[in-house]
């Protein structure tokens, strides 16, 4: 049984079908990409997830649960870690302060203060600068904000919206080093990136979405010709 | 003089810092302006002189039963006049005008109990005068000063040092990132109602103690002043707040003393603009007011 | 707003069918007069039963209650009516309400009760040719400004002060010099009392004035005036102003540690002066037309019997208004008003008033008008042990 299901979702902005029934699985443990031109309903859809936007048809269940009557802070209660585009950094409060709202629902979990630890090793430029507002953080260091506060919440499912936007091609391939090493403890992530190369890369499997539904699907994407052609562009002649 | 008029100002500062903080905390959370919160602060002061009259108890007692009072009373304001129609969608001006409604019932049901004239603390509570050479302050004015930055300290504190405190911040500044957070922003919205609520309700025994001016229409003014507070040190900003409740105390009384009483609102909105002008997010610009 | 609602106007068809034919058809008029025994006499009253003045209006009403009780019946001109009506205190009210009352069957009007209603209602009361009596208003010229038609039961200020300045400086043990006049700079009265009326008279005295320092009503904080006050440190402190802001200004002088004895102006006639600035106001002395201890026996058992119904006490402007009820119902019999001729019962109604001499009500004594204002001796009080009191 997969972590995430999500069956025949329909998502309407007023008369604009932003998602016309899209299905789609995240296993446990598995990196799952998902891509697709602007507008395609990426975001609306881990919006979906979220409980940000409300269904029209369809269903979304996770972990066995169906989501239908969560609410946002509850579905983050039960494991699920949203990284939204624009990174969502909390700018007024200390880099500390971010990391320790990821650790919200776990209330008093007295195994909050390893995992403080555990982010600050992955992500030293973090360590020094604790007592600083968000704000003033690079665009690198706030991806790594978002992403450790992100992992603070212990989630079994981390939903990444363009996790690499806007960032140095460095930065965004230690980004992606990151990602891929969090499978190792057992998380799952569904990955929307306009960085198609390197999200195919990344994951196991993927997902294209065209006009709010799902065009192609499968292990291999990477090398798919309709792919390669549509969504790979230059990058394809490597 | 000067010294014991920036005492003067303290003490009346103090005060309105204290009701200014609850416009900052609400309009935070939620970037409304709760417009029945004068009304707050002014039930909170009844609450204190009820204690007093009916159970003859001190001014400790007094100021946990405004404290009490008026943060129940908020919460209840923002489950009737405001989460209703927040759950109906965005709409800037219902919630304001219900606020406005609420604040009149208010005001109508304490002059039904209480009567339309100002009522005040019994003559015992004035307190003994310590004269100190170049300024004189009472028993009482201690007790109102002390009081009054312990809460402040207390709302620091709990801001940045407690997990809900933190969240209140982070709701404060983006509701969508909070609530992804695990945060139950509606928990926390009433939460804040009631904090905001209980220093109002704080604020206005102090004032009760102080000016031994409690009526119903008491919370008029300091409504209005408040908000110009808010503007002053900056929407939503907490130590906005505070910064700019004893600037304005100070300055007003300083402009009485050295001007005269009529410009005492005018000054109180001339420096509004003044600031305004100078630092268009006020004092301590918080990032709030800009698109989320 | 507080307790009692405005009454409602009683508005009666017999005496509107009587003016409506008076105009139409005098002939049919004159009959249906005669089958008529009684026409009864109405009297317009104003007061602010809501808003800023409530406190005054609500004791007025009160006044108004016992007043009818006693002594509605006019004997041959049948019962006296009262049209009361609601100004809130406010001009535009009082405007539209006397123009109501003129155009009515009322024979003389009775308020508006504050200064700035009575300058705008006057005009338009000697226009319309109809008696007009305030109880209370006391700046000074506002009758005597609209002659022939005008007049005011209370005693103005000019008339108060002087006397008041008498007893004060010889009450005090130390010899006073100098004061420095605290005012309310936003009410009428008690901002000209202090620009005006009260230097003259301490001027008369041979005191200095070290200052003149203004609060606005409705203020609660007065530390930064008082303070200011306190750096003169002057013999004595005048205050000017309404009784909630003259308790609070007492108050903040105790609290900042000034002593110095306190005289006060007219605005402070009310029992909530001395509950508001309890100890603070002890010994301030102030003089008015009437209070509340008067060991008089009318005076005692009117006051005990109003105390005992509205669980408060009566203040000034309850026996004003009772006093200036009992003067026109006096009129009334006296003059021959019968309520049937409305035009030639007002002439009646004004030339009772404008000649009034000596002529006693049961809570101030005699009183004669000269120039439309009342003339009687004021009564010089202290603040003792929580109570107005004679100052000896």
């Amino acid at each position: 049984m997969s972590l995430l299901a999500i069956d025949r979702v329909k998502v309407t902005y007023g008369n604009v079908v932003a998602l016309a029934g899209v299905s789609l699985a995240v296993g446990t443990g598995e990196i799952v990409a998902l891509i697709g031109a602007n507008g395609a309903g990426k975001s609306t859809l881990m919006k979906a997830v979220m409980g940000q936007v409300r269904l029209a048809e369809g269903s979304i269940s996770f972990d066995g649960v169906s989501l239908a009557s969560r609410r946002t802070h509850e579905r983050a209660s039960l494991g699920i870690a949203y990284v939204p585009e624009g990174r969502g950094t909390l700018r007024q409060l200390s880099v500390r302060e971010n990391l320790l709202m990821g650790a919200f629902a776990r209330r008093r979990d007295p195994a909050i203060a390893d995992d403080f630890a555990r982010v600050l090793e992955r992500f030293p430029p973090l360590a020094e600068r604790l007592a600083l507002p968000a704000g003033t953080l690079s665009g690198g260091q706030q991806q790594m904000l978002v992403m450790g506060r992100a992992l603070m919440t212990r989630p079994k499912l981390l939903l990444l919206d363009e996790p690499s936007l806007g960032l140095a091609p460095l930065i965004a391939a230690d980004i992606f080093q990151t990602i891929s090493s969090l499978t190792e403890t057992g998380v799952s992530v569904l990955l929307v990136e306009q960085n198609a190369h390197a999200a195919l890369k990344l994951a196991k499997r993927a997902y294209v979405i065209e006009m709010g539904k799902i065009a192609l699907q499968g292990p291999d994407l990477l090398h798919d010709p309709r792919v390669r052609e549509s969504y790979l562009g230059e990058v394809a002649l490597d | 003089m000067l010294l014991q008029q920036l005492t003067n100002g303290l003490m009346l500062g103090s005060t309105y810092a204290l009701v200014a903080i609850g416009y900052s905390l609400i309009f935070g959370v939620l970037r409304l302006l709760h417009l029945a919160h004068g009304e707050v602060f002014m039930v909170g002061a009844f609450a204190g002189l009820i204690v007093v009259l009916w159970f003859s108890l001190g001014p400790f007692a007094a100021v946990f039963g405004g404290l009490v009072v008026a943060g129940i009373l908020g919460i209840i304001l923002e489950l009737v006049a405001f989460r209703p129609i927040r759950r109906r969608g965005d709409n800037y001006l219902a919630p304001i005008v219900s606020s406005v409604g609420a604040g009149l019932v208010l005001q109508e049901v304490m002059t039904k109990l209480f009567g339309a004239e100002q009522q005040g603390f019994p003559r015992q509570f004035a307190g003994a005068v310590y004269d100190l050479g170049i300024i004189s302050i009472t028993s009482t004015q201690i007790f109102i000063i002390v009081v009054a930055f312990a809460s402040m300290i207390a709302l620091h504190l709990f801001v940045t040092r407690s997990r809900l405190g933190v969240a209140i911040r982070a709701t404060s500044e983006n509701l969508e990132i909070a609530s992804i957070l695990g945060i139950n922003v509606d928990f926390v919205i009433m939460l804040t109602f009631a904090i905001a609520s209980a220093l109002g309700g704080i604020a206005g025994v102090l004032v009760g103690l102080n000016f031994n001016a409690v009526s119903p229409f008491m919370g008029i003014d300091m409504a209005t002043k408040g908000m110009a507070i808010m503007l002053i040190g900056g929407l939503g900003s907490i130590y906005g707040a505070m910064a700019g409740g004893l600037l304005l105390g100070v300055g007003e009384v300083l402009s009485v003393a050295y001007l005269a009483s009529s410009y005492r609102d005018a000054f109180a909105f001339g420096l509004m603009i003044i600031v305004l002008l100078l630092r268009p997010r006020g004092l301590f610009a918080t990032g709030i007011g800009e698109a989320r | 707003m507080a307790y009692v609602n405005p009454p409602r106007p009683r508005r009666h068809a017999r005496a509107a069918m009587l003016t409506l034919c008076a105009g139409a058809c005098a002939a049919a008029a004159m009959i249906s007069m005669t089958e008529l025994a009684h026409a009864d006499v109405s009297l317009g009253v104003l007061i602010p039963s809501s808003g800023k003045g409530a406190a005054y209006g609500i004791q007025q009403q009160n006044a108004i209650d016992m007043f009818m009780e006693k002594y509605s019946d006019l004997g041959a001109a049948g019962k006296l009516k009262l049209d009361i009506y609601d100004t809130r205190g406010e001009n535009p009210e009082a405007i539209n309400l006397t123009r109501k009352l003129m155009g009515g069957d009322v024979v003389a009007i009775v308020g508006p009760q504050f200064s700035g209603e009575a300058e705008v209602s006057f005009p338009l009361a000697v226009r319309g040719e109809v008696p007009i009596v305030t109880p209370m208003a006391a700046k000074p010229g506002i009758a005597n400004a609209n002659q022939p038609w005008a007049f005011r039961y209370a005693l103005t200020s000019e008339n108060v002060y002087g006397p008041l300045l008498d007893a004060w400086v010889k009450h005090q043990s130390k010899p006073i010099k100098t004061v420095v006049v605290l005012m309310d700079g936003k009410d009428a009265v008690s901002a000209n009392d202090g620009k005006n009326v009260f230097p003259s008279v301490l001027k008369a005295h041979g005191l200095q004035i070290l200052d003149t320092i203004t609060f606005q009503t409705g203020d609660i904080d007065y530390s930064a005036q008082v303070t200011r006050a306190k750096a003169l440190n002057p013999d004595g402190i005048v205050i000017s102003a309404l009784y909630n802001e003259a308790a609070h200004v007492a108050v903040e002088l105790r609290k900042q540690g000034m002593t110095q004895p306190i005289v006060a102006g007219v605005g402070i006639n009310h029992p909530k002066f001395i509950e508001l600035g309890g100890d603070a106001v002890e010994g301030a002395m102030a003089g008015f037309d009437f209070f509340v201890d008067d060991p008089k026996p009318a005076v005692a058992s009117w006051a005990a019997d109003f105390e005992k119904r509205f669980k408060a006490q009566p203040s000034n402007a309850a026996a004003e208004m009772y006093d200036t009820l009992y003067l026109m119902r006096d009129c009334i019999i006296s003059t021959g008003i019968t309520g049937k001729d409305i035009a030639a019962d007002r002439v009646k109604m004004r030339d009772c008033w404008a000649n009034m001499k000596n002529k006693s009500a049961p809570l101030m004594g005699t009183t004669s008008i000269e120039k439309g204002d009342a003339v009687r001796s004021p009564v010089v009080l202290e603040v003792k042990g929580g109570r107005f009191s004679v100052a000896q």
